[in-house]
């Protein structure tokens, strides 16, 4: 079928035309944008902690009795804990992935490092027995896990004696990019500490940053024994349930003069500490899914219009031959034609807020692709938006064209 | 005339159903959910301090050394003091009142038999003068005595949620609240009252979910044994083995701050400022390129801490993106709508009416449209604030319309109403009246 | 009454110059009854569309009841058409979703009467074309010549000096066309002004005069027209 008379038609009336190209173009950048944020987030809600998630139990021990030895009722819940079916190990720390809060500290080359040069970056710490690296599932790459007597006591910060660090891969590599961390000395709170291990992956216990902070942590022999601590277990997943179900009474058996709260599994932790990038997910589903009818159904409209509009020429088209399947092909390529410019007007507009996106709020650059499928997608909700009405008008009886009037 | 289009333009509603139903969907939808976002973006931007929120003032000092270039926030001052700082500060004579101030996380135990011991109630450690700049209402007894702030003693402010928790409801003033162990003696007992934003602290999250439940002196400050429930930022280590430990080191954790009544307070305490970080300077402290104290009320501080996050701000302008297309939208429905009537409008003009009268008869019964449009978005609005308040549990008690915004959705509907229809209407007004009364 | 002189109206499109009406011109005396016709595209509906103002021409000079009207803001020309000049049409063009009253009622309100003032008229208006009783059926209820009678009410209830009618005959069968046809001669009888185009050779020679338009200029001023086309 010819383009140029479609389009010498449409130029006649453009109006109709150009509304429903302008209402294609802008949902084109809103929706294709809106993908993106949403693929970002996706991305980001998926990133890994380093952790056998399903095998991880955590909860917020504080305690309130005086002259208590924290130490040692520290031994005595791991005690009893590790008895447990299906306990692989416990113990108490400070933070962990996903805890939302916790210590972080500016790790340097040299003692008296300064500024971006000599302290580039800053990492998590976590601070744990030696129980930790295991408790955590961690895999560990390269070195060796801390010894019993290499844990030391209780210090605020944790950095102040130690004198060992593990680190996350992704750590390690930022200071010595040629991969031999192991063995080198960093400094942590202006004291050397060595690196002992490297662990493949430990996520922050911040995770709003960007991908790269987010993988910044690291694991210092620093014992919490303090009238706050966290408690973590890894347990065998399917006895998860009923440790957490029991955690609590079990626990204030052992002493009664404390709070255990906030027991949680890893799932519930990702459920809290990423709830505002959840509902910003929905939200935008909600817009996209909500923009997409009411441009179908606006299309679908307009297209209804000009059929009724056209019902003496089509009629006219019939009477002189043109099949059915022509004059459906006829609006569905005339549609075609409209949602394709607004389409072409779309993917600048996409691209320009996307631009104001990157300069206003950090977002990265738009992939290509998103805007090529939110191109398809739109060009076939407009196809089927006009399918009905199309259908309608070549179903126009070829009398209409000698009726007068 | 007005009531003739009136009258016309209602009569018109039940013609062309699904067209209508067309329109009046894009018109709720656009103008639910940009009132939807406005409406969470205007609750987030409120500020509690309401009036005396030019009168309060946080306190920022750069106070850091180690001769850094810039610590902090991006202009170099973190947003919060050390105890020292906070010490020396309430010496100051020039406030009307002032407070510093932290968070702790101590665990309450009741009176009753069934309860037990909690660790979720705030306890906010702060001056007397903080119920009275930041408007807490008593409902029994009242503030502890100024003497306490200096001479220190164990008591404490409730509210009725800790008052309920402990003793079962009533007035408790006198009786004695235990908290880690220690006896506080209760002196008043406050409405629950959660102002959000928390603008008064914001180092916890601006939308915190519990709100501050305990008050005790900021004086017991030596006494306390565990580590406050906030952030605490150091720019060098420092060792620190016990709360003790924390009062002497130069990490920040506590907020101040002022009352000043008027400019001339303002100015006497930026100069006071600005002597105090010379003598510190003197003293061998706040060696860095940014040495300096500052003010910002109550306002600049929302502002400055950034209390609307960017997520807000980008479903904002989406939303606002959102009603665009549907205003598109509509413009196409209503010129559909309009187009299918040339020829009734070409017999009005051939009677008599005018270009105007025409137009005036077509964006009445648009601004018609708008307003049930309108209506039917606000109502949907609030099912989109449901939605927001169960997907974010930190506004669930903010995210509701108030008559601002029911006001502002009536005005966008309108104008959204005008701006759609205007080139509908002026299309049909210009055409040429006879091409349409020969056809039937 | 009514005086063109010179009128010319050309369309343009795609290039294309079409002269409408070329150097028309034509005097109609208060109280005539005046008969238009003319074969298809003669340009019979654009005369009548300029006479009664709702087209601009390209050139010449217009009177209506001693006022000129070519240099008329669009207002002045919609007060004009509204309480001098009444129009019925060959497909009656009533508003299919207002009742008879509300139909009568239209010129009516953008002329400003009170709404007492309004229902004396238009019940008055229906009266006159025997439909008072039906003030509140719909168009759709009526027959076709019923329906133009409505339209003659519509046209009458402003009380305009000139009454423009494109066919108004054309969609009825001859008995209701000859209703419709005495109803006006009455009207005229009463001292308002008729312009009618029509086909109708039988109706043209009924009129007082009879006007041809050929190629947009007047042809003929006999009585009696010469040619007709055939009825559609």
């Amino acid at each position: 079928m010819a383009i140029a008379p479609i389009f010498r038609s449409v130029l006649r009336s453009p109006a109709g035309a150009v509304l429903i190209s302008l209402q294609i173009a802008l949902t084109l950048a809103i929706v294709s944008n809106s993908i993106f944020i949403i693929k970002e987030r996706v991305d980001k809600m998926a990133r890994p902690t380093g952790m056998p998630e399903e095998q991880i139990l955590t909860a917020r021990v504080m305690y309130f009795g005086k002259n208590i030895d924290y130490a040692a009722q520290a031994r005595r819940d791991l005690d009893f804990l590790l008895q447990q079916p299906g306990v692989m190990n416990a113990t108490h720390t400070n933070s962990l992935p996903l805890a939302q809060g916790g210590s972080t500290s500016t790790i340097c080359y040299t003692a008296d490092s300064r500024g971006e040069e000599g302290c580039p970056y800053s990492a998590a710490i976590y601070n744990g027995g030696y129980r930790l690296l295991d408790t955590l599932g961690l895999n560990l790459l390269e070195g060796r896990d801390f010894r019993v007597e290499e844990i030391l006591g209780n210090t605020f910060g944790g950095t102040i004696k130690s004198q060992l660090i593990i680190l996350s891969k992704a750590t390690a590599d930022k200071y010595f990019p040629a991969g031999d961390a192991l063995g080198k000395t960093l400094y942590v709170a202006e004291k050397p500490h060595t690196i002992i291990g490297i662990v493949e992956r430990l996520q922050s216990y911040w995770v709003h940053g960007s991908e790269e902070e987010a993988e910044m942590a690291g694991l210092l022999p620093v014992y919490n024994h303090d009238f706050f601590s966290r408690l973590v277990i890894r347990a065998e997943s399917d006895a998860i349930p009923a440790l957490k179900q029991n955690l609590e009474r079990d626990l204030l058996k052992l002493n009664d003069r404390r709070v255990i709260s906030r027991i949680h599994t890893v799932k519930e932790m990702r459920d809290r500490i990423y709830a505002d990038d959840q509902a910003m997910l929905v939200i935008l589903i909600c817009v996209i899914v909500l923009l997409v009818v009411i441009t179908g159904l606006g299309t679908a409209g307009l297209v209804s219009f000009t059929v009724a509009r056209r019902q003496k020429q089509i009629g006219t088209r019939r009477a002189l031959g043109a099949r059915k399947v022509d004059i459906l092909g006829y609006f569905l390529l005339e549609n075609g034609l409209i949602s394709g410019a607004g389409a072409a007007l779309g993917c600048a507009l996409a691209i320009a807020l996307n631009q104001y996106l990157m300069q206003s709020y950090e977002l990265p650059r738009i992939g290509l692709e998103y805007v090529a499928a939110t191109v398809v997608l739109l060009l076939l909700i407009g196809q089927s938006a006009s399918y009905f009405p199309a259908l309608r008008a070549s179903t126009v009886s070829p009398a209409v064209a000698t009726r007068t009037v | 005339m007005l009531s003739y289009y009136i009258k016309l333009g209602l009569k018109r509603l039940g013609e062309t159903p699904v067209l209508t139903l067309l329109i009046l969907m894009a018109m709720a939808l656009g103008i639910a959910v940009s009132v939807t976002m406005l409406a969470l973006h205007h609750a987030m931007a409120y500020n509690p301090a309401e009036e005396k929120s030019g009168r309060l003032f946080a306190v920022q000092l750069a106070a850091y050394g180690n001769d850094m270039e810039t610590w902090g926030e991006e202009d170099g001052l973190p947003i919060q003091v050390t105890h020292r700082d906070a010490m020396n500060l309430r010496e100051s004579t020039i406030p009307l009142r002032q407070t510093p101030m932290f968070r702790m996380a101590l665990t309450l135990e009741s009176h009753r038999q069934d309860m037990p011991p909690s660790a979720d109630f705030v306890v906010r450690v702060a001056d007397r003068d903080f119920f009275e700049m930041f408007g807490v209402n008593f409902v029994y007894g009242g503030p502890w005595d100024k003497t306490i702030d200096l001479d220190t003693a164990r008591v404490a402010v409730i509210n009725q949620s800790v008052n309920e928790y402990a003793f079962g409801g009533g007035n408790n003033v006198g009786k004695i609240l235990l908290m880690n162990e220690t006896e506080y003696r209760v002196v008043g007992i406050t409405e629950d009252s959660n102002p959000l934003p928390r603008y008064y602290d914001l180092t916890s999250g601006a939308y915190p979910i519990t709100p501050d439940s305990v008050f005790i002196p900021y004086s017991l400050a030596p006494q306390l044994e565990s580590f406050p429930n906030g952030n605490i930022s150091g720019w060098a280590a420092e060792p620190v083995n016990e709360f003790a430990d924390l009062l002497q080191t130069e990490f920040v954790w506590q907020v101040y701050w002022v009352e000043l009544p008027d400019a001339q307070a303002v100015a006497a305490y930026r100069d006071y400022l600005a002597g105090y970080v010379d003598q510190q300077q003197q003293l061998g402290r706040f060696q860095n390129g940014q040495a300096r104290g500052h003010i910002r009320d109550v306002q600049q501080w929302l502002t400055y801490n950034r209390v609307i996050k960017d997520d807000n701000r980008v479903m904002v302008g989406l939303s606002f993106m959102f009603l665009l297309v549907c205003l598109v939208n509509t413009v196409g429905l209503l010129l559909a709508r309009f187009l299918r009537r040339m020829n009734e409008t070409g017999v009005r003009r051939a009677l008599g009416a005018s270009k105007l009268q025409i137009f005036q008869q077509y964006i009445t019964e648009v601004s018609l449209l708008g307003l049930l449009g309108g209506g039917a978005g606000l109502l949907l609005s609030m099912v989109g604030l449901w939605g927001i308040r169960s997907l974010y549990t930190q506004y669930a008690t903010i995210a509701y319309l108030d008559a601002t915004m029911v006001a502002a959705a009536v005005a966008i509907s309108l104008a959204s109403s005008l701006i759609a229809g205007t080139y509908p209407a002026y299309r049909v007004c210009a055409a040429q009246p006879s091409l349409f009364l020969k056809a039937q | 009454m009514l005086e063109m002189q010179s009128i010319n109206k050309i369309f343009t499109t795609d290039l294309i110059e079409t002269h409408a009406l070329r150097d028309f011109n034509l005097e109609v005396e208060e109280g005539e009854f005046i008969t238009v016709t003319g074969p298809s595209g003669s340009g019979k509906t654009t005369f009548l569309n300029i006479a009664g103002l709702l087209e601009p021409f390209s050139s010449g000079r217009y009177s209506l009841d001693g006022q000129d009207v070519s240099q008329m803001s669009d207002n002045d020309r919609s007060r004009l058409r509204n309480q001098k000049i009444g129009f019925i049409f060959q497909s009656f063009n009533l508003i299919p979703d207002l009742d008879l009253f509300d139909n009568v009622d239209v010129p009516l309100r953008y002329r400003g009467f009170p709404a007492k003032e309004r229902r004396r008229r238009i019940m008055q208006a229906l009266e006159r074309v025997g439909l008072a009783a039906r003030a509140n059926h719909l168009p759709a209820q009526l027959s076709g010549g019923q329906q133009q009678r409505v339209a003659i009410a519509r046209a009458l209830a402003g009380e305009p000096k000139f009454l423009l009618a494109d066919e108004p005959t054309g969609n009825l069968d001859s008995l209701m066309a000859r209703q419709v046809m005495e109803l006006l001669e009455g009207i005229n009888r009463e001292g308002t002004t008729i312009v009618m185009v029509t086909h109708d050779p039988e109706l043209a020679l009924r009129s007082q005069r009879n006007i041809q338009i050929i190629d947009g200029q007047v042809s003929d001023f006999s009585s009696a027209p010469a040619a007709v086309e055939p009825l559609v």
